[in-house]
């Protein structure tokens, strides 16, 4: 393949598509036609397709790399033996015996028994972690933290009877607090985001912006 | 559908099914204390003005049947009807209570049915007979407010105005086809009358998909704006190359980082959150990447991606492989660097929290779209003394990358990080194009704030809700 048709496939026909199958979707926001609707349900069975097909990477990936930590005995390859058991145990179980919650299939014993719990175990040591990170943006050292401070403590209060005992008005003002500044700041970034957004679209839709192909301009 | 009669024989029959409900609950056996006064419905009066239209800015396969709501929808025996019904409708069912609303409103017109529309459509009928018949196509009470039913081949939709509006949908299109309506009292009905029949209260129309939704120009009005805007700065940019853009504190940390990182030997990790390919997070965080592999590769440093979703993994090894082979340190890259994990939110946050531990990277950087695993990662990378550059647009997480982080891309920063980073003028253009934006949005607010609370014209606020 000579330089002209590398440039062809690996530049220019990427952007080319990015720009066509953009369009579509960009027509079918306001042509309902199924003219234009036919295209962009095409379009989007085949980004459900090739996802699936991407799947497959993703485990071929996952394979080489632990395997070969394994094999290294590199520091740390007992966990990558670890993975690389449980994948196989959870596949085979889940090929052999199917994946029927009303049959009492292993792999849902497994998920119910092991992989849901230790999500929940993940997920609640959150609440861990948000104090820690409390702690630290709490600590007055500048005025942003003190502000921080004092609307985090007003909210927390107002979320509990104690807010009420301790004052008529807490509510009243931890609502003030999450519907004035909180929503006039979350307002403000939506705005500029929305921006950021549609330009960043055009970019790419127009081939301006192509890093996403691992080729700078 | 909508109700559009003046309010108060509604609170007058509301009132009058309060007491009489307030009686009958105090007497559970025995007569009721007040007999409602006959209140029956003589006669129905008919709707008028029918028409059948196709749908507006549809794909197809649909008619919108429309008529003036029927004067016997405003009278105060309507509204009695309707709220006695309402009252058994809203009863906890038993018979009991049944009895009791019954008992309580002794009177003729409590045992009655609703009144009804009817709608009919005409079919062929299958040969080898011939000719048509009227298909009862669907049955609804009067006067009631219906949401969209999109499953349903028949449609209500709802109207501030004096009509009653009915989709009727999964229809052939380029076929006539023809409707009558007739609203219903038990065993008198009155057929609607049509405003251009083709016989006595039959009306017809075709159904075909449409070009254009009329509804979604103000949109459409905006996003040309928008793209005249951005085109306008993308050429000034192209002329003009020396383009002032404020600083980002996040981005300029970037390349001290990198240093940092060098000097230390340690490895940088770049995590892309929990986003899909098609995510614009996501699509920006792979920019950036471009530009932070090229740094990595430039500073001799591993650049470790653990990956959510394998489309994203597969964009990112390429990314990662050009970057390294555009400054010309082909050699240096490591395939497996860039790499699947899973695609279990909770177990991504766990694996990659037990990497960080366990490599201490220098410099992490979070960009892209995060969820609850925020926190998770950006906590365990701040106890290991990590840098830690964070940014994404879903704005329930920032303050979690607020607190955690050394430095924040708050919301459109992240987008503008590759044009910051690259400091190419085209991708600079852009960003003064979103300023501009900004500038215009914030004129537009002010000016519906204005319009609205000095002037009480609401039109601009209407407008931006469509």
């Amino acid at each position: 393949m000579n330089g002209s048709s590398t440039s062809l496939v690996r530049e220019k026909l990427p952007v080319l598509l990015c720009f066509v199958t953009g369009l579509i979707v960009c027509a079918a926001t306001f042509v309902p036609h199924p003219a234009v609707a036919g295209p962009f349900h095409t379009v989007n069975d085949w980004t459900l397709i090739i996802s699936s097909f991407a799947i497959v990477l993703g485990i071929a990936s996952l394979i080489r790399r632990h395997w070969a930590r394994v094999r290294a005995q590199d520091a740390g390859w007992g966990y990558s033996a670890v993975t690389l058991v449980a994948m196989a145990v959870t596949a085979v179980l889940g090929v052999s015996w199917g994946m029927d919650p009303a049959d009492g299939d292993p792999i849902v014993w497994i998920y119910d028994y092991l992989n849901k719990p230790l999500s929940s175990t993940m997920f609640a040591l959150t609440v861990f972690f948000i104090a820690s990170a409390a702690y630290r943006a709490f600590r007055v050292r500048s005025v942003g933290a003190t502000v921080l401070l004092v609307s985090g403590v007003v909210v927390m209060l107002g979320q509990i009877p104690v807010g009420d005992m301790i004052h008529a008005s807490v509510p009243a003002l931890k609502d003030w607090v999450l519907t004035v500044p909180n929503m006039a700041a979350q307002r403000g970034i939506m705005l500029g985001l929305g921006l950021s957004m549609f330009a960043t679209s055009l970019k790419i839709l127009l081939g301006i912006e192509r890093s996403y192909l691992g080729k700078s301009r | 559908m909508r109700n559009t009669s003046p309010p108060l024989p509604r609170v007058g029959a509301a009132l009058l099914v309060g007491a009489v409900l307030l009686v009958g609950a105090g007497c559970d056996s025995g007569p009721a204390l007040l007999d409602p006064p006959r209140l029956g419905i003589d006669r129905l009066a008919a709707p008028t003005d029918l028409t059948a239209a196709d749908t507006p800015g549809d794909a197809g396969q649909s008619i919108t049947l429309s008529w003036k709501t029927s004067p016997t929808e405003n009278t105060p025996e309507f509204h009695l009807r309707e709220a006695i019904a309402r009252e058994l409708a809203a009863s906890d069912g038993s018979p009991a209570a049944e009895a009791r609303i019954r008992a309580a409103i002794r009177g003729p017109y409590a045992a009655e049915p609703r009144i009804e529309y009817h709608v009919f459509q005409e079919e062929t009928l299958p040969p080898p007979s011939t000719g048509t018949v009227w298909r009862l196509i669907a049955t609804f009470p009067s006067g009631v407010n219906f949401e969209k039913l999109s499953d349903s081949p028949c449609d209500f939709r709802e109207t501030g105005g004096e009509r009653h509006y009915f989709a009727v949908k999964k229809l052939r299109d380029g076929k006539r086809h023809r409707f009558r309506v007739e609203l219903v009292l038990g065993d008198q009905r009155v057929e609607a009358r049509a405003r251009e029949p083709v016989r006595p209260g039959v009306v017809e129309a075709v159904s075909r998909p449409n070009w254009f939704e009329p509804g979604k120009l103000p949109l459409l009005a905006g996003v040309a704006v928008l793209v005249g805007l951005t085109l306008f700065f993308l050429g000034r940019a192209r002329r003009n190359p020396r383009m002032f853009i404020r600083k980002i504190d996040g981005l300029r940390a970037v390349d001290r980082a990198m240093q940092d990182a060098a000097r230390a030997g340690r490895p940088v990790y770049y995590v892309m959150g929990i986003g899909a390919m098609s995510d614009l997070p996501t699509i920006a965080s792979v920019s950036i990447l471009e530009r932070i592999a090229r740094q990595a590769a430039r500073h001799g440093l591993r650049l470790k991606v653990p990956c959510f979703d394998p489309v994203v993994m597969s964009v990112a090894q390429d990314v990662v492989r050009s970057a390294f082979a555009a400054e010309g340190k082909a050699e240096a890259h490591v395939p497996d660097d860039v790499f699947f994990v899973t695609q279990d939110q909770f177990s991504y946050a766990a694996s990659v929290d037990g990497m960080l531990s366990r490599d201490r990277p220098s410099t992490t950087f979070l960009l892209g779209y995060f969820q609850a695993e925020s926190l998770l990662l950006a906590e365990v990378g701040a106890s290991i003394g990590s840098v830690q550059i964070a940014g994404t647009d879903v704005p329930a997480q920032l303050p979690f990358f607020v607190t955690t982080a050394d430095y924040t891309l708050i919301g459109e920063e992240l987008y503008a990080a590759s044009a910051y980073l690259s400091r190419e003028p085209l991708l600079l253009g852009s960003l003064r194009s979103q300023d501009v934006g900004k500038a215009l949005l914030v004129g537009v607010i002010l000016a519906g704030v204005v319009l609205a609370s000095v002037f009480d014209v609401d039109w601009l606020q209407r407008l931006l809700a469509q």
